[in-house]
């Protein structure tokens, strides 16, 4: 709170004066002198009671400060949790393992769906554009080809399509992987 | 009881496999299981009838689906894998109560 350096010199100062004081006190000293002295020394010692006070207002609304700053922290932290627990709470009754298997399969879909649309297809397998145009129709009349024959209709068209599409997606693998 | 089992072994393509059953006059699918080549996977799991009814669906499975079930089954269903996050075989059973 206070310098210490500050505080020295202040004694040092104070023991000057008391050593001036003592010397006069020892020797003919006229009224007007002691008087300068004696003000000079109170003078000093307001400004030290002054400064003083002016330092424990200021540290003190420092520490004031830093202690409503945590508090509010605190509190604020306190709401939150609170709010974050309750939450918690509200959902640990009423969400099933099975809603956060769908939300987590909601949210992977689309980023799934565009990797083997993209990624998979072109890179890791090593295809052209063109390719997984014929992979993405393949795909679509096999989805014909198994609704035909759930519905006990005729498929053997498709059959042959397929067929053909899968010829097709191999051997361009095979060029690919030739090449 | 009479339980006939449907093997399972499929490899994704494009996230997803898909097959037919052979048609049913009249049974139970009593249990179901599949799994993936890793224990990592995530894959969604769909069963479609005649209609196009999904009359079972299972999403964000991860390694495994293995479940007890009581479904009746009449006709030929679609048994459908989709959004599989790997490429890889598949293998299981669907167990058929007659």
């Amino acid at each position: 709170m206070f310098n210490k350096k500050e505080i020295a010199d202040l004694r040092e100062e104070l023991r000057r004066l008391k050593q001036k004081l003592d010397i006069v006190a020892g020797s003919t000293i006229s009224k007007e002198e002691m008087e300068g002295l004696t003000n000079k020394v109170n003078t000093r010692l307001l400004e030290f009671d002054r400064s003083i006070q002016n330092k424990v207002v200021a540290t003190l609304l420092e520490f004031q400060k830093e202690i409503y700053d945590k508090l509010f922290s605190s509190v604020e932290s306190l709401f939150r949790y609170a709010k974050e627990i309750q939450l918690v709470d509200t959902l640990a009754h009423n969400i099933k393992d099975d809603d956060i298997a769908r939300v987590k399969s909601v949210l992977l879909k689309p980023i799934l769906e565009e990797r083997w649309k993209t990624e998979n297809i072109e890179k890791a397998q090593g295809v052209s554009e063109n390719l997984v145009k014929i992979i993405e129709k393949r795909n679509t009349l096999l989805q014909d080809k198994l609704k035909l024959e759930r519905e006990g209709k005729e498929s053997k068209f498709i059959s042959g399509q397929l067929d053909m599409l899968d010829t097709i997606i191999k051997e361009s693998k095979n060029e690919k992987t030739a090449s | 009881m009479l339980l006939a089992p449907i093997e399972i072994s499929q490899t994704a393509s494009t996230g997803a496999w898909a097959f037919n059953t052979p048609k049913f006059s009249g049974s139970d699918l009593r249990q179901i299981i599949i799994k993936a080549a890793t224990a990592t996977t995530t894959f969604d799991v769909t069963i479609t009838d005649e209609y196009s009814n999904e009359v079972y669906s299972k999403e964000g499975n991860t390694g495994a689906l293995n479940e007890l079930l009581y479904l009746p089954l009449r006709g030929v269903y679609t048994v459908a894998v989709s959004t599989s996050s790997a490429n890889e075989a598949y293998t299981g059973r669907l167990l058929m109560e007659e």
